[in-house]
């Protein structure tokens, strides 16, 4: 035990020796090689990648605000269509309702047309019934006469024009009483 | 009894494999590891440097950005834009050449090349060498007569404890807490030696595991403090806002 400790006290590992000089000298060569070649690159490719990043933000901002901008726009487009929309409707259904109003406003004066060249038409062949019924009236008189009388009678114009124009003026005078 | 049996089974707890020139004695497991980590670390660094994109990073480049994207977190909060051109970098630095120097012990050879970080040697220059740049940016910050008139605040009569808390604990906690943890490390997986060949590997392989863990926890806290002590050295951009 005793050589022991008295091995122990030959070599006081607290203590150093020539060994400081040239370790102190290969870590001050180290820190040298970082400083020259090591941490320049290192926190310049943490720098340009910091700067690229803080780009990329930026543009991310931009094209967030040119996002809003053009969703603003096409809202406010949107909403312009929409109204443009609700007035063509509008104008459509009033073109519609105007339409309507024309055709059937047409529509009734064609068919008042259409009734007064009927009645025209109507007037038009019941006089010429008359007046073809007139022309055969005193044939047919005489022959009903002569069927009658069991002779035959002789047709005669004049009289049986002048029977109708007393008839007519019998039947105006009574039309007007 | 117990260092009694380590002594017997051949632990030998900061013997190093030494070579003497000039009556200098020089460790040359140690200078071999710090060789072997910064050879690592400035590999992995230049191959990660070379192939650095802005694009789409390797998974090395997403290592190395995660650490100085941290970094640079930690010195935007602590200094702003008082922060002492280089500090960046030089956490960087350390942080992955102390990983890389705490995770050697995660290979089976402790023997010949054991964790730099567990030799003294190492651990008491990288603190000095925190302690001398946070004076000198405190003072280039401040002014000499603002930086050392701050160890009399709030009280004077505190002072002397002011100047060995800045001088020699923070220098010694910096360099033993590396130092403890990593050598403490090396002494459990020669403990652990001692066991039978058939049990060995289990608690070997768990604490491998659990040695790599405090390997990044003590470069981590290295880190952090020496963000610290600048922050506390140069002061804050609100601190010069209130002057």
């Amino acid at each position: 035990m005793q050589q022991i400790l008295a091995e122990g006290t030959t070599t006081n590992f607290l203590v150093p020796n020539a060994t400081i000089f040239v370790v102190s000298l290969i870590f001050l060569v180290i820190l040298g090689f970082f400083y020259r070649f090591i941490v320049p690159p290192l926190t310049k490719a943490m720098a340009e990648r910091d700067e690229m990043n803080r780009k990329q933000v930026e543009e991310r901002d931009a094209a967030q605000r040119k996002l809003a901008e053009a969703k603003e726009r096409y809202d406010s487009a949107l909403a312009d269509a929409r109204a443009q929309a609700t007035a063509i409707k509008d104008e459509a259904r009033a073109d519609a309702q105007r339409i309507r109003e024309d055709m059937r406003a047409e529509t009734d004066r064609e068919v008042a047309e259409i009734h007064r060249r009927g009645a025209e038409e109507l007037a038009g062949q019941r006089t010429r019934a008359g007046q073809e019924l007139r022309g055969q009236i005193g044939g047919l008189s005489a022959d009903l006469a002569g069927r009658i009388l069991g002779r035959p009678v002789d047709h005669d114009d004049e009289t049986v024009r002048r029977f109708l124009a007393e008839l007519d003026e019998r039947q105006t005078a009574g039309g007007q009483r | 009894m117990s260092a009694v049996l380590a002594a017997e089974e051949g632990i030998t707890p900061g013997e190093h494999w030494t070579a003497e020139v000039g009556g200098l004695t020089f460790n040359l497991d140690t200078i071999l590891g710090t060789l072997i980590a910064g050879i690592i670390v400035c590999g992995l660094g230049f191959y990660m440097a070379r192939r650095a994109t802005k694009g789409r990073p390797s998974g090395l480049q997403v290592a190395f950005e995660a650490l100085a994207s941290w970094v640079q977190g930690q010195v935007r909060e602590g200094m702003g834009v008082r922060t002492p051109r280089g500090v960046v970098g030089f956490c960087i630095t350390v942080f992955v050449f102390i990983l890389c120097c705490n995770w050697l012990a995660a290979l089976p050879t402790e023997h010949w090349i054991p964790p730099p970080t567990a030799d003294v040697n190492l651990v008491y220059p990288l603190a000095l060498l925190v302690i001398v740049w946070v004076n000198v940016a405190g003072i280039r910050a401040k002014g000499a007569k603002a930086y050392f008139g701050h160890f009399t605040q709030p009280y004077a009569f505190l002072a002397p404890i002011e100047f060995i808390t800045q001088y020699l604990s923070r220098p010694a906690s910096l360099a033993l807490r590396l130092f403890g943890n990593i050598f403490a490390g090396g002494i459990m997986v020669a403990v652990i030696a001692l066991m039978p060949a058939y049990i060995l590997w289990l608690p070997n392989a768990v604490w491998k595991l659990f040695d790599m863990f405090i390997g990044v926890i003590q470069a981590l806290i290295f880190t952090l403090l020496t963000l610290i002590y600048f922050s506390e050295a140069v002061g804050s951009e609100d601190d010069t806002a209130h002057h």
